[in-house]
C-alpha cells in the first residue's frame, strides 16, 4: 500500500527483496518528519470556525409622542423614478430595477404601490477566503405589552387572495453571492438562500411557553402577542474567495385602498404604523471561516 | 507540543535502527498523547471578527455646529482568556498574540450609484436616490487605541493616544457603474493588537451633512478580521461551568503503536517490524484525519490528536439599536420610552437580543460598552443618583422546544455611585463643549464607558478577569447524550435551569430611574438633572463576549 499521505505519494516506497538504500531511507525519513512538523488543513477533520454577525432594530414605538421612525435601513426593494430625488431617472437610467429577486406583494385594492410594494434591510459583506454560510435567524418579537402591533395574521381588509385571520406568508430571506464577473448586475446574482411564501405560524415560539420556568437575574419584560422566529440552521452554503453577499430581509408595504386599510399586522388598522414600526428585528448569520496561517 | 526531529543519513554512515524507528516512534508519541499542537500545524491560527452593524449613520449626527469634526466611534477591547489574563494587565511570552488582518465595510446603496437622502427630510423622502450626492461618499476610517482606566485610576485624560491604523476611503469608491467597492475591504494590514487596551474604531462622514442635499449610510456594517493563535480548549468539570459531564471536555489519546525490530534482526520493509509497515502506521492516522475540537451536538472525538484546537471568540451584540430617526434616548425625551406609561415614566424600560448557539464555545469574559456619543446632547452622562441600569448575559430554550427558561451567564446592575466598581476603561470620542456652551466637568469628558460584567460563580469557585468572577461558562446546543452538565452558578440547586438543552444566548438590558426618567425641570419630580442627559447614545449600545471557540467542521458531524 502506498504512503499517500506522507510525502504527498512521493515518499519512496520499500518492500522486501528490493535494496536497502539509505538515500531512499533518507528521503522516506525526512518526509516523515515534514509531514508531523508541517500538517496540512488537508490532514484535519475539522478546520474551521464560526463567526457570527449579529444586529439589531429596535424601533421606538409608534405611539411616542416626539421621536419619529423613518423607514431607514428599510429600503424599497424597486428602484424606479419615484426613488429618486426631484424624480429624474439618471442619464444612464436604472441600473438595477429590483435589488431582490423573487419577491412578491400581494395586491391590494386599486392603488397598489407598485413604486416600492417590498421592501428590504439589507446587508452586504466580503469573504476574501473561502468561507460557509451554515445559518442565518431572524426574530421578531414585541418586547414590551405596551408598543408594537404586529400579529403576524391578515386582518378584516386583506391582501387579495388571503382571508381574515390567515397567518401571514409575505415576509421574505434572501442571502446571494454577487457575480464576481459582473459585480453590480444584480440579474447575475446567485440565490444562495431565499425564503419566501411561508406562514410564519409555523415559525413562531411555542404559545404555551409565553412564561420562563426560570429567567434571567435582569428579567424579560411581558411580551404583546407572540414571537416569530425563523431559524434557518445546517445550511452548509460554500463561498468562494473573494465572495460579495447580501444579506436580506423583506417585509411588505400595503397602500391606502380607500377602504377599511386593515390589511395585516405589518400595518394595522387605517395603516396607523408602518411595518418597520410593528415589530423588533433582530438577526444573526452564522459563517465559518478556515484556520489560518501566518 | 514539540516537533520531531530524526538523525540525517549521510553518506558512509552506518545505518542503526535509531534513523529509522526514533521518528517513527517520536511521531507515534505525538500522535498517542494528544500532543499536536499548533506548532506542528501549518495552519495554527484561529480567527475571529469584531462585527458592528449600525442601522443607519446618518447625517442627522453630523449636523451639529460644533468647532471640532464628529466623528462616530464603537469601542471595544480584547482581554486575554483567562487562563492567560494577568491582574496587573502585563503580557508576557505567554500570553497569545493578536493581529488585525482586515478591515471592512458596506452600506446600502439599493443597488445603484448614488447616495441616500437622510431621514432629516421629510417622512416619505428618506432612502430617496439621489445621483448628484456621490462626492459626498468620501469617508476616513482609523482604529486608535488607548489605555484603560482600570490600570490608571487617578488618570482623566480619556482620549485615545495612539493609531493602528487608518485609511481614506474615497467616494470614487462607491461612484462606479459597473463596479463600486462596497463592501470595500482593506488587507493585508498585519497590525499587532494589544491586550489590556481599549480600541476604537472611528468612522469620519461628516461629509455626509450637507444642508441641501444630507445624506445617510443605511445597513451601515464594519468588520475587523483579527487572528490569535489555536490555543488547548477548557476541560474539566472542576474548571469550567455547564460543560457535559459525560466528556468534562478532557481528550482522550488515540493509540498508535510502532513495531520496532529486535537487536539483531534482518532489516525488512513488509514484516512486522518493517520499515514500510511501520511507516504505513503513521501514514494511515493522517489519511484518516487528526482529530480535535467539538461537534455540533457538544460532542468530542472518541479519541483526539491535537493539543491545540481552540481559539479567541468575539460576539458583539447591538441592544436599543435604531431607536428612532434621532437614535439617542435622553431625559428630554423619556416620554418616548417603549414603556413610558404617565409621566415622570418611573417603569423598567428593557431592549434584549438574541443570538442561536451554533457551535460550542466558552465564554470567559463579558464586557458592556455603555454608549453616550450624542453630538446634539454633548455626551452629557445621567446624574441621577437613583438612575439604574442592568444587563443579564444568559443562555435560553424555548426555540419550538419543550421548555421555556433561562440560565444566567453574567450579571451587572449599576447606578451612577457603583459604576466605578465595574469600570474598565472610559474613552471620549466627541471633542467639543457642552450644548449650551459649557465646557463639560473634567471627571465626565468621556462618552464611552466598558464596564465588566462578572461571569456567575459556580461550585468551581473563583476565575480570572478584571473584577472577580466566575470560571470560563461552557454554552452549546446537545442530543440528549451530552444534557448532564457541570455544576453552574445562579442554577437550580447547583445545575443549570437550561439542563443541557440550551439553544440561544439572550441579553436583556434594561434601565430604570424610581423618581422618573424625565428631567426635573420639565416634568418633576424627574431623576434628570437637564433633558439632555443621555440615556442612549447614537445607535445603541454593545455587550461584547469574549470566549473560546473550537475547531469544527461538517461530513458526518451530528446536524442540530
Amino acid at each position: 500500500m502506498s504512503t499517500r499521505e506522507i510525502g504527498k505519494g512521493l515518499t519512496p516506497q520499500h518492500a522486501n527483496g528490493c535494496t536497502i538504500d539509505g538515500d531512499l531511507i533518507d528521503i522516506s525519513m525526512a518526509d516523515l518528519v515534514h509531514s508531523i512538523n508541517n500538517i496540512p488543513p488537508r490532514h484535519l477533520k475539522r478546520r474551521w470556525m464560526q463567526t457570527q454577525f449579529v444586529n439589531r432594530i429596535m424601533p421606538v414605538p409608534y405611539t411616542a409622542p416626539t421621536l419619529v421612525q423613518g423607514s431607514l435601513p428599510w429600503l424599497p426593494m424597486k428602484n424606479d423614478s419615484l426613488g429618486i430625488v426631484g424624480g429624474v431617472l439618471p442619464a444612464t437610467g436604472i441600473q438595477n430595477e429590483w435589488r431582490n429577486k423573487g419577491t412578491h406583494v400581494a395586491d391590494y385594492g386599486t392603488v397598489q404601490l407598485t413604486d416600492r410594494g417590498g421592501y428590504a434591510w439589507t446587508q452586504a459583506l466580503y469573504f476574501e477566503t473561502p468561507a460557509i454560510i451554515t445559518g442565518f435567524s431572524a426574530r421578531m418579537w414585541q418586547p414590551s405589552i405596551y408598543a408594537w402591533d404586529n400579529d403576524w395574521s391578515y386582518h378584516v381588509d386583506p391582501p387579495v387572495g388571503k382571508t381574515l385571520g390567515q397567518s401571514m406568508d409575505d415576509f421574505f430571506i434572501e442571502i446571494t453571492s454577487d457575480n464576481p464577473f459582473n459585480i453590480e448586475n444584480r440579474r447575475l446574482n446567485d440565490i444562495d438562500v431565499h425564503k419566501l411564501r411561508f406562514p410564519v405560524s409555523g415559525n413562531m415560539m411555542a404559545t404555551n411557553l409565553a412564561v420562563p420556568t426560570n429567567d434571567l437575574s435582569v428579567a424579560s419584560l411581558p411580551m404583546r402577542g407572540l414571537q416569530l422566529w425563523v431559524n434557518l440552521d445546517n445550511l452548509c452554503i460554500p463561498l468562494h474567495e473573494n465572495s460579495r453577499i447580501r444579506v436580506s430581509l423583506g417585509i411588505p408595504r400595503y397602500a391606502a385602498n380607500g377602504g377599511v386599510d386593515d390589511a395585516s399586522g405589518w400595518q394595522g388598522t387605517a395603516n396607523i404604523y408602518l411595518p418597520w414600526q410593528s415589530t423588533s428585528f433582530a438577526t444573526t448569520l452564522t459563517v465559518l471561516e478556515p484556520t489560518g496561517r501566518v | 507540543m514539540t516537533k520531531i526531529t530524526r538523525k540525517d543519513l549521510a553518506r558512509g554512515t552506518k545505518l542503526t535502527r535509531e534513523h529509522v524507528f526514533d521518528p517513527l516512534q517520536a511521531a507515534a508519541n505525538e500522535l498517542s498523547n494528544v500532543n499536536i499542537g499548533r506548532a506542528n500545524l501549518i495552519n495554527s491560527w484561529g480567527s475571529f471578527r469584531i462585527n458592528i452593524h449600525i442601522p443607519t449613520l446618518d447625517a442627522r449626527y453630523f449636523s451639529p455646529v460644533v468647532d471640532d469634526p464628529i466623528r462616530f466611534a464603537i469601542p471595544f477591547t480584547l482581554p486575554p482568556l483567562q487562563e492567560y489574563f494577568s491582574a496587573l494587565g502585563a503580557r508576557d511570552e505567554f500570553t497569545p498574540e493578536l493581529i488585525l488582518d482586515e478591515f471592512q465595510m458596506s452600506f446600502d446603496q439599493r443597488a445603484e450609484s448614488a447616495g441616500l437622502q437622510s431621514n432629516i427630510k421629510p417622512a416619505g423622502q428618506e432612502g430617496l436616490l439621489n445621483y448628484d450626492a456621490l462626492d459626498q461618499l468620501g469617508f476616513s476610517v482609523a482604529l486608535l487605541e488607548k489605555e484603560q482606566w482600570i490600570y490608571d485610576k487617578a488618570s482623566t485624560n480619556y482620549d485615545p493616544q495612539s493609531e493602528i491604523f487608518s485609511t481614506d476611503l474615497p467616494a470614487e469608491l462607491f461612484s462606479g457603474v459597473y463596479s463600486r467597492q462596497n463592501p470595500v475591504i482593506v488587507s493585508p494590514l498585519g497590525k499587532v493588537l494589544t491586550p489590556y487596551r481599549t480600541y476604537m474604531l472611528v468612522l469620519d462622514a461628516n461629509s455626509l451633512y450637507d444642508p441641501n442635499t444630507p445624506i445617510t449610510l443605511p445597513s451601515l456594517t464594519l468588520s475587523l478580521k483579527i487572528r490569535h493563535p489555536l490555543v488547548p480548549r477548557d476541560t474539566g468539570v472542576a474548571n469550567v461551568q455547564n460543560i457535559p459531564t459525560v466528556h468534562g471536555g478532557n481528550q482522550s489519546p488515540d493509540t498508535v503503536t510502532i513495531t520496532l525490530p529486535t537487536a539483531g534482526s534482518i532489516i525488512s520493509a513488509d514484516a512486522a517490524q518493517g520499515i514500510q509497515t511501520n511507516i504505513k502506521t503513521i501514514d494511515q492516522v493522517l489519511q484518516a484525519k487528526l482529530r480535535g475540537g467539538y461537534g455540533k451536538d457538544s460532542n468530542v472525538p472518541v479519541t483526539e490528536h491535537l493539543a491545540d484546537d481552540a481559539s479567541y471568540e468575539v460576539v458583539m451584540i447591538p441592544v436599543w439599536a435604531g431607536y428612532s430617526n434621532n437614535a439617542v434616548l435622553t431625559a428630554g425625551t423619556a416620554a418616548d420610552t417603549p414603556d413610558a406609561l404617565v409621566a415622570p415614566y418611573t417603569t423598567v424600560q428593557q431592549d434584549a437580543n438574541s443570538v442561536p448557539i451554533a457551535w460550542p464555545m466558552t465564554i470567559h469574559h463579558v464586557l458592556l460598552h455603555v454608549n453616550h456619543q450624542s453630538p446634539s446632547e454633548q455626551g452629557l452622562l445621567p446624574t441621577s443618583p437613583t438612575f439604574q441600569q442592568s444587563v443579564s448575559v444568559g443562555i435560553g430554550t424555548g426555540l419550538q422546544a419543550d421548555n421555556h427558561t433561562y440560565q444566567d451567564i453574567a450579571n451587572l446592575t449599576w447606578d451612577t455611585a457603583t459604576v466605578v466598581g465595574a469600570t474598565v476603561d472610559r474613552a471620549l470620542n466627541i471633542q467639543g463643549s457642552g450644548a449650551n456652551g459649557q465646557p463639560k466637568a473634567s471627571s465626565d469628558k468621556y462618552d464611552w464607558e466598558t464596564l465588566a460584567c462578572p461571569i456567575v460563580t459556580g461550585t468551581q469557585g473563583a476565575g480570572v478577569g478584571y473584577y472577580p468572577q466566575g470560571k470560563p461558562f461552557f454554552v452549546g446546543k446537545a442530543s440528549s447524550a451530552m444534557w448532564g452538565r457541570s455544576n453552574v452558578g445562579n442554577g437550580n440547586a447547583g445545575k443549570p435551569w437550561t439542563e443541557g438543552a440550551e439553544q440561544f444566548l439572550q441579553v436583556n438590558w434594561s434601565l430604570q430611574d424610581p423618581v422618573g426618567l424625565s428631567d426635573v425641570a420639565a416634568i418633576p419630580p424627574g431623576g434628570a438633572g437637564t433633558s439632555n442627559e443621555v440615556y442612549v447614545g447614537y445607535q445603541g449600545n454593545w455587550v461584547q463576549i469574549v470566549a473560546k471557540k473550537h475547531i469544527i467542521g461538517l461530513g458526518n458531524e451530528i446536524k442540530i
